[in-house]
């Protein structure tokens, strides 16, 4: 996470970081023997205070909604992960976007995206934990997702070819839940093939067929 | 780091964040993250088929350096 960043961030919890009046101190000193418990102590009364006030290394604000909420978990995750992160947060009515860039967008999407699919699943739990009425999160990273998505739209679409051209039915490779969902919305637009997903689990897959 | 990460997402999934405990071992082939929680947020914890403590699995490994070794178990 930027510096900048950390600072917005702060900013949003109501944390004022010009008025803080630390920036200009030396970050460092000679710190002497006999300076070292009193140091100490002051370092982790700091960081109580923060806790306390501020949720930060604790719990997210009940008052905060959930695009601020999403921005909350996210801003503190990433500073887990890697501090280079960056995250814009997007209210788009019927669900929350984020976007992560900067950082090592390869660990954080994971093989096969598993990592940034469990990212997605445990913000949707945090965020809309004990809401009734819960919002979807997703979040991208680097346009990994716009990517994939594309790509998946391209599959479909030559499978649709195929079945035309052929008259047979297509099964395509196994596919996660979200990416089964794209390949099904491209392929609905189209009206003579039609999809069906079959098999179990992790063998789950789309099947393309002629429309009757 | 790998135990923050998961305090934090823990903390932030139960009803009762006040009652969770992480501890961690650490030994030279990774860390050994243990969840203690109340326990009607064990479910919470656990998620069904076992899918929020995976994701939790998933993630505290990417936040772990290079290829240690990482576990994060619930303790009931």
């Amino acid at each position: 996470m930027a510096e900048r960043d950390l600072d917005r961030y702060l900013e949003g919890l109501g944390i004022d970081v010009d008025d803080e009046g630390t920036k200009d101190e030396p970050m460092l000193h000679d710190v002497s023997e006999d300076e070292v418990d009193v140091f100490e102590d002051a370092e982790i009364l700091d960081m109580e205070t923060a806790l306390g006030t501020y949720g930060i290394g604790g719990v997210i604000p009940d008052d905060l909604d959930p695009r601020e909420r999403t921005e909350t978990f996210l801003v503190h995750v990433l500073l887990d992960l890697d501090a280079t992160y960056t995250v814009d947060v997007i209210d788009r009515g019927d669900e929350i976007l984020a976007e992560i860039s900067g950082g090592d967008a390869g660990r954080l999407i994971g093989k096969g995206g598993r990592t940034l699919a469990a990212l997605e699943f445990l913000s949707n739990a945090v965020v809309n934990k004990g809401d009734a009425d819960p919002i979807r999160v997703v979040i991208d990273v680097g346009g990994y997702k716009r990517r994939r998505d594309e790509r998946l739209r391209q599959t479909a679409m030559r499978a649709a070819a195929r079945v035309r051209k052929s008259g047979e039915a297509v099964e395509l490779e196994p596919m996660s839940a979200a990416e089964r969902r794209i390949v099904h919305m491209a392929i609905a637009e189209e009206a003579d093939v039609v999809t069906e997903s079959t098999g179990e689990g992790r063998a789950r897959r789309v099947v393309v067929s002629p429309a009757d | 780091m790998p135990v923050e990460l998961v305090t934090y997402v823990v903390q932030n999934l139960v009803a009762e964040p006040g009652a969770v405990e992480i501890s961690a071992e650490q030994d030279d082939r990774g860390v050994r993250i243990e969840i203690r929680c109340a326990a009607d947020d064990a479910g919470r914890v656990i998620g069904r088929g076992g899918r929020v403590i995976n994701s939790l699995r998933t993630l505290a490994r990417a936040a772990a350096d290079g290829r240690q070794r990482v576990e994060v178990n619930l303790i009931e």
